[in-house]
């Protein structure tokens, strides 16, 4: 019938009906004249048939289990509203501490916002992490419904099926378990990772070998230290990174023992005495040394000297000299190889998570001399306390310097590391800042990088503050539309913060109450 | 009453507004916000409209409905959705006052039928007119299959926009709709099986004309679903003269389309007690507003009549009593297959009449290689509409336990368009679909 209906009745002669299918009757009382009359009612009549006689089918596979019950209640539903809210606005930002706020509590994610929330974790890593704690059985068992969420699909499983996973899947899939495991317990994770080694290809090593900076401990140690010889320089080379970052990693015991050839203290003038390293022996490359890519304007020899710092424990300076930190950071910067002194210390400050080091440098060196990068990897080191003195001391030096809320000062730097809800005194020092930079600005708008950081002090300001803020903030803004858009943006953030921590918690206790 | 915020979205005529309602749904977007409990108003000034003017914004809750002085085309706009969401949800920001008299002077404008009927048309005259552009289109249909539907692959939709045009003379509303959807099939990029479909509708036209061609020797209702199927219908008012079906009729599933500068609103309603579905039809046309005092997942107490048809399903509310309650519980179909025999019952009755809503109790969706089914207790499966936008959101929602679904069936496929689950009511058309 579809073929004669393709080609033409005047092309493609209809074929008759069998004499015992129902449309016998339609060809039957035909008028042979008209074909395409007949053809449209067989087509009518067998659409109708079809639809009116639609019977479901037996299924025969099975249905996938039903989800197992959870350990902690989905939120309420006035969360679960502000949840949507946030979902379908730009207040993003606000979700990863709603979801924080989620696990604080003991509260999962209701089954309704899993699908949305599972599609952004596949791209965003800082959602992810604070998305799979919440998700419960719910959206692990969904994830394992559709191979883009494969990610969160992983759960507490015996070890026989995961080393099945783990060599059977395919590149993203085994990707995504490795870190996943790394997260939940390192320890498995880099079990299977040794099994499989020698058959892994390069490029997948250096991607796997990346994933044991999560939760690299003492444990890696000896697999680290066998992957130094590889056949790959870059898998040894991130190796060698990898245990520059443990102090007591068999590397940094020999770099400390290279370095001891080439420092001398001398106690009484409290000086440095160096000699550059001339040569980079092959174990000095074994453990990572190496003379190209960019030295940050060093020469061959110091930036030699700045790699074997990078790698010592910082531990070595005080077991050497028995000086203060703050004594050494100042000797290292009045001597004439200062430039790969200190770059040496801050990169093995950063690696090592050292805050005592990171603090007196960042106390010591005027931020102009350090890039900004490494800037911040130090302020990441420090604990928030911490940075919320530095962050202060930017915001004392100069009151009245209009620049200084601009894209390329350090105190923006420092600031957008305060990822922590700020203290009153910073929240009110800012406060007064951004005031004072409102009434002066002559030019109506707020630079890229200020707009940038109001949304983001929205939400570490105290969220009970809007008020407060709409007080002060507010009547400056008239007639200036926008900083009037940014403040209104700023205010409905705080609100939903309030609100938000409000609806959680309270929850929580009715919980508490009807136990 | 009292309004729920999912309630209240559903009312979104897509899902743009819908996000849009929700990003302003914060006080500080908004500027002496009042309500007044005995008239039932509530008004406010939304500060995120243009520089320089708010849009002053109002609700009358006994509709609801909404006003509005921004030039949104979307009704209700995002600023009413808005305000009564954040009436809903943050009531004490909401003074008590006096309507000011922008408030006073707007009035609703009632949505029933309470006109008296037009004069009756020349029943005759248009009969005449009908008969006449149908046997048109029976020639324009006889000469695209004796030339070969391949031959529309590339074609320009001019021919299919003439003979439309054709039928609103003929005062066959319905089929020129169907006419212009049919248009666009065979040039589609997405629709591989168009030749099927096509023929398939054409088949149903041509029945159609040969039901027309047989008028005078039908009975009087199938005459009626006749005339229905081509878009001439009784006149409301005419229907006070039909048996009024008093019952709490559970407002389940609405559906929204667009034909040109023509809205259509399709509205399904259960009565509780008769257990009977009405489908009640809303059209405006350009500017003009769609009901929107029908909120799904709402109950309502009336009188509804349905058109004379040999199997009743289009209907309209003769008469309400009190305000909408929160969907309680809803009449469903225990297996697919008994949903189905009464769609061939249906079917055997009024074949024009393809589109039929059910409510199908404890059906869990799943997803087998890229298709979405829906398989009830019995392990029976039917397919959903291809491309079903928001499979996810209904698997999440039932996380493999069974739930109650409602929908459109249309003897191929179930569209989806709300669920009920653990007590909850989910509206599907106004979600965010994810591929």
């Amino acid at each position: 019938m579809l073929q004669t209906a393709l080609l033409g009745t005047e092309r493609h002669p209809l074929t008759p009906p069998t004499a015992d299918s129902p449309l016998w009757q339609i060809w039957h009382q035909r008028d042979a004249h008209q074909p395409e009359r007949t053809l449209l009612q067989l087509a009518g009549a067998q659409t109708l048939y079809d639809h009116a006689g639609q019977m479901a089918t037996p299924y025969v596979r099975p249905l996938p289990p039903p989800t197992a019950a959870e350990a902690w209640p989905p939120c309420s539903a006035e969360a679960s509203r502000l949840l949507a809210a946030m979902l379908h606005t730009p207040h993003q930002e606000v979700l990863e501490e709603f979801l924080e706020l989620l696990y604080q509590t003991r509260q999962r994610l209701p089954e309704e916002h899993l699908p949305l929330l599972l599609n952004r974790g596949r791209r965003m890593a800082n959602l992810r992490q604070r998305l799979l704690p919440v998700m419960g059985n719910h959206g692990r068992w969904l994830a394992q419904q559709n191979p883009q969420w494969h990610y969160a699909a992983i759960g507490p499983q015996d070890e026989e099926t995961m080393r099945q996973e783990w060599l059977a899947g395919d590149k993203n899939s085994r990707y995504s378990l490795l870190q996943q495991l790394r997260h939940q317990d390192p320890a498995q994770a880099r079990q299977l990772l040794r099994q499989s080694w020698k058959n892994e290809n390069p490029t997948d090593r250096f991607q796997y070998i990346r994933l044991l900076e999560i939760n690299l401990s003492m444990e890696d140690e000896p697999f680290l230290e066998q992957v130094l010889d590889d056949r790959n320089l870059h898998v040894r080379r991130k190796a060698a990174e990898l245990l520059a970052s443990l102090p007591t990693s068999r590397l940094c015991q020999r770099m400390a023992e290279r370095l001891r050839a080439h420092v001398g203290w001398h106690p009484f003038s409290r000086t440095l005495g160096l000699t550059l390293p001339s040569q980079t022996t092959p174990a000095m490359m074994r453990d990572g040394i190496h003379n190209e890519g960019l030295r940050g304007g060093l020469g061959e020899e110091s930036w030699r000297l700045a790699q074997m710092i990078s790698a010592t424990p910082l531990s070595y300076w005080g077991t050497e000299t028995a000086a203060a930190v703050e004594l050494l950071i100042g000797t290292m910067s009045r001597s004439k190889w200062s430039r790969a002194l200190l770059r040496g210390v801050a990169t093995a400050a950063e690696r090592q998570r050292n805050a005592t080091w990171a603090w007196a440098l960042l106390n010591q060196i005027t931020f102009t001399t350090t890039t900004e990068r490494n800037l911040i990897n130090l302020v990441r080191q420090l604990p928030p306390a911490q940075r919320e003195t530095l962050a202060l001391a930017q915001l004392h030096t100069q009151e009245n310097d209009l620049d200084k809320l601009q894209t390329a000062h350090p105190f923006m730097a420092i600031v957008g590391q305060c990822q922590h809800d700020w203290s009153e005194t910073l929240s009110h020092a800012f406060l007064r800042r951004l005031r004072q930079h409102i009434k002066q600005d002559k030019r109506q708008t707020a630079d890229a990088a200020l707009n940038k950081l109001i949304l983001e002090c929205a939400r570490r300001l105290p969220p009970h503050w809007h008020d407060e803020v709409a007080h002060q903030l507010v009547p400056l803004t008239h007639g200036q539309p926008a900083w009037e858009t940014l403040v209104t943006t700023l205010l409905a953030t705080l609100h939903l913060r309030a609100e938000m921590r409000e609806k959680l918690t309270m929850s929580n206790e009715q919980r508490a109450m009807n136990k | 009453m009292h309004w729920t915020a999912e309630q209240i979205l559903s009312l979104a005529t897509d899902y743009f507004v819908l996000e849009a309602s929700r990003r302003l749904a914060f006080a500080d977007n908004w500027r002496r916000i009042h309500v007044d409990t005995a008239a039932q108003r509530l008004w406010g000034e939304c500060l995120a409209y243009s520089t320089g003017t708010a849009a002053y914004t109002q609700i009358d809750l006994r509709g609801p409905h909404f006003h509005c002085t921004c030039n949104s085309r979307q009704h209700p706009c995002k600023h009413a959705l808005a305000l009564f969401l954040l009436f809903v949800q943050q009531n004490g920001r909401f003074e008590t006052a006096p309507p000011p008299p922008w408030v006073r002077e707007w009035q609703p404008t009632p949505t029933q039928p309470n006109r008296e009927p037009q004069q009756p048309a020349d029943d005759e005259q248009r009969q005449a007119r009908l008969l006449a552009g149908l046997e048109e289109l029976e020639r324009w249909l006889h000469d695209l299959v004796r030339h070969g539907l391949a031959h529309l692959r590339g074609q320009p939709a001019t021919q299919w926009e003439r003979i439309a045009a054709r039928m609103v003379d003929a005062g066959a509303g319905n089929l020129a709709r169907e006419l212009r959807q049919l248009a666009t099939l065979p040039n589609s990029k997405t629709q591989e099986e168009w030749p099927s479909q096509l023929l398939a509708t054409m088949g149903r036209l041509q029945l159609l004309i040969e039901g027309f061609r047989h008028f005078d020797e039908q009975a009087a209702d199938h005459q009626a679903d006749l005339r229905a199927a081509v878009g001439w219908l009784p006149h409301p008012f005419s229907l006070v003269r039909q048996p009024q079906w008093h019952d709490s009729w559970s407002i389940i599933g609405r559906q929204r389309e667009q034909s040109g500068k023509l809205n259509i609103q399709r509205v399904w309603l259960i009565g509780q007690t008769h257990g009977r579905t009405a489908l009640l039809q809303d059209y405006a046309y350009g500017d003009q507003l769609l009901d929107t005092t029908l909120v799904p997942g709402t109950q309502i107490t009336a009188d509804i009549a349905f058109y004379p048809s040999a199997s009743p399903l289009l209907a309209t509310i003769m008469r309400r009593h009190g305000a909408a309650e929160p969907l309680q519980q809803l009449p469903s179909h225990p297996t697919l297959n008994s949903a189905l025999a009464h769609y061939g019952h249906h079917l055997a009755h009024n074949p024009w009449q393809g589109v039929h809503g059910y409510a199908l109790a404890n059906v869990r969706p799943l997803v087998d290689d890229g298709r979405w089914l829906i398989v009830d207790e019995t392990h029976h499966a039917l397919p959903l509409v291809p491309r079903f936008a928001n499979g996810w959101y209904l698997l999440a929602l039932s996380s493999g336990h069974p739930l109650h679904l409602f929908g459109e069936w249309d003897g191929q496929h179930f569209a989806p368009l709300s669920a009920l689950h653990n007590g909850r009511w989910h509206d599907l058309h106004i979600m965010r679909g994810i591929s």
